[in-house]
């Protein structure tokens, strides 16, 4: 299902249906998909929880793979449309905008996570495959201000204050079910 | 038809084709020949070229309800450029025009259903000999209508090659006589939310409006625009009456104006209200000084060829005009006044 999105637009990239500006249409849609995605993958524990379903635990790898396979497009899109495939240059451009920084940030930070998701990598770093995987949190964060920064010049923030705020419901959620585990096990000691 | 005026016309039929894609050409001609026929007229019976606002049976533009085929001559040399023009659909498509909404296509989708551009009336006021509201169909009588192939570089890293009628807006501005104290020109758009229904999101201060110096107003390629493709404009185009300022980023090229105001100091100007720090009051094309948040050193070029390959070109100081108009700022830092 995942993949509906990317189907879509390759079909309208090979019709030339992409709009007047379809460099800027494809690097929008593969951005919005990626954190969409990354927003799906985050929700997936909570919603484990609370519909006590735990076989949607095994859609997170996935849906967390996918999410970066968009923001790969995305980079990738971005790096031959804007900078002519020059890493250099699109190194230098992360240096002088802080829009190009947090994405670029953001990606550096999910690239580990995406090669250490197999369930090899998982077994062999143990406690550290969690450390590894707990930036997610900072990654959706990263994403959002990226998301931000990049409606600046309109002042039209609406979509990322939606992303922000889900994001921040996620992660309230992750803090409120902490909180509860944690006053349960006092309680049930006593 | 006098027979040099004919010659010339052949002329400018020949310098068309060279620039305009194959689908255009078939209307360019048709627009031509009735631009050889209102010329006519005008020889005959002295009707004027505001006369060339046929009514035809031509497809209008755009989807407008109300773009007709407008006549009008080619450019006296150099104030065309030769490189080939954007795809009308791509031109009238692809619009920023926040009074309709922030997305490229939304001025299409509702500007030509919802902006009524008859009857209009732009006020000229301010320090001036002869202030006065003018009704637009005499406005563009004041001048013969020329075809002027410009390029509009966007400040978001994007141009298109646009063939615009109109004529230099200083014609309009020697009608009126600006007193010695106007050294500013300012340009307010309509703001009227009934007919607009991006005015209702706060991303500028409305009505819209944008200023020049006298002496940029004054400039012979500085363009009171009526009409482009060989029509009256669309509506998310700006009708029916804009400035184009090609030396310029698109921005400062204000659309639908019902104001024009003759002013002693630099007016405030919508974009630099909004971000001060990313728009300034002159807003010359640079290569050399980036927006804060993207460079500036090149454009993609859109409406040509295949999309997806858009070319990117070099950027060119002052949108490629520099010879005509870099007089104008000699000992100005154009890096402090960007």
């Amino acid at each position: 299902m995942a993949a509906l999105p990317l189907l879509d637009l390759l079909l309208l990239t090979l019709t030339d249906r992409l709009g007047v500006h379809p460099q800027e249409t494809l690097l929008r849609a593969t951005g919005t998909w990626s954190l969409t995605l990354l927003l799906v993958t985050l929700a997936v524990s909570p919603c484990c929880r609370w519909l006590q379903w735990p076989a949607l635990m095994g859609l997170r790898r996935m849906l967390g793979l996918w999410a970066f396979a968009y923001l790969v497009i995305h980079l990738s899109g971005f790096l031959a449309f804007e900078h002519d495939f020059r890493i250099g240059a699109l190194f230098k451009d992360a240096l002088t905008r802080p829009f190009v920084t947090v994405g670029l940030a953001a990606f550096l930070l999910m690239l580990p996570m995406a090669l250490t998701s197999f369930r090899g990598a998982q077994m062999r770093l143990g406690a550290n495959w969690k450390r590894i995987h707990r930036m997610i949190y900072a990654i959706a964060g990263l994403a959002c201000l990226h998301f931000f920064l990049h409606r600046a010049g309109k002042n039209n923030f609406a979509d990322p204050v939606w992303a922000l705020m889900l994001t921040l419901v996620l992660l309230a959620a992750r803090l409120r079910w902490l909180g509860i585990q944690k006053w349960w096990n006092t309680f049930s000691r006593n | 038809m006098a027979s040099s005026e004919f010659k010339r016309l052949l002329r400018g039929d020949h310098l068309s084709s060279m620039v305009t894609p194959e689908s255009c050409l078939s209307s360019r001609r048709t627009f031509l020949q009735m631009g050889g026929a209102a010329a006519g007229l005008q020889f005959a019976g002295g009707l004027g070229l505001g006369a060339g606002l046929v009514s035809g049976a031509e497809a209008a533009i755009g989807q407008s309800p109300t773009a007709r085929p407008l006549a009008a001559k080619a450019a006296a040399p150099g104030l065309s450029i030769m490189d080939r023009v954007a795809d009308v659909a791509d031109a009238t498509g692809y619009n920023n025009f926040y009074e309709f909404g922030l997305e490229k296509s939304d001025p299409a989708r509702y500007a030509p259903r919802m902006l009524k551009v008859r009857p209009w009336q732009v006020s000229i006021e301010g320090l001036v000999k002869r202030p006065q509201v003018v009704g637009i169909d005499d406005l563009a009588k004041i001048a013969p209508m020329e075809e002027r192939i410009y390029r509009l570089r966007c400040v978001e890293g994007w141009s298109m090659v646009i063939p615009w009628i109109g004529y230099s807006f200083s014609q309009l501005i020697s009608r009126v006589e600006p007193l010695g104290t106007a050294k500013f020109v300012e340009f307010v758009t309509l703001a009227d939310a009934k007919q607009m229904p991006g005015l209702s999101a706060r991303v500028l201060r409305w009505p819209y409006h944008e200023g020049l110096r006298l002496d940029e107003a004054q400039h012979p390629l500085t363009l009171l625009t009526f009409g482009m493709y060989g029509h009256t404009l669309p509506e998310q185009n700006g009708a029916p009456i804009r400035l184009v300022v090609p030396w310029k980023y698109g921005f400062k090229s204000i659309k639908s104006i019902v104001a024009i105001r003759f002013v002693a100091e630099q007016p405030s100007t919508s974009w630099s209200q909004s971000a001060p720090q990313e728009y300034g009051f002159y807003s010359n094309v640079n290569p050399d000084v980036a927006h804060p948040r993207w460079s500036q050193a090149s454009e993609r070029v859109l409406g040509v060829g295949n999309r997806l390959f858009a070319p990117r070109r070099a950027t060119e100081r002052f949108n490629g005009y520099e010879s005509l108009v870099a007089s104008l700022y000699q000992g100005l830092d154009l890096k402090r006044f960007y």
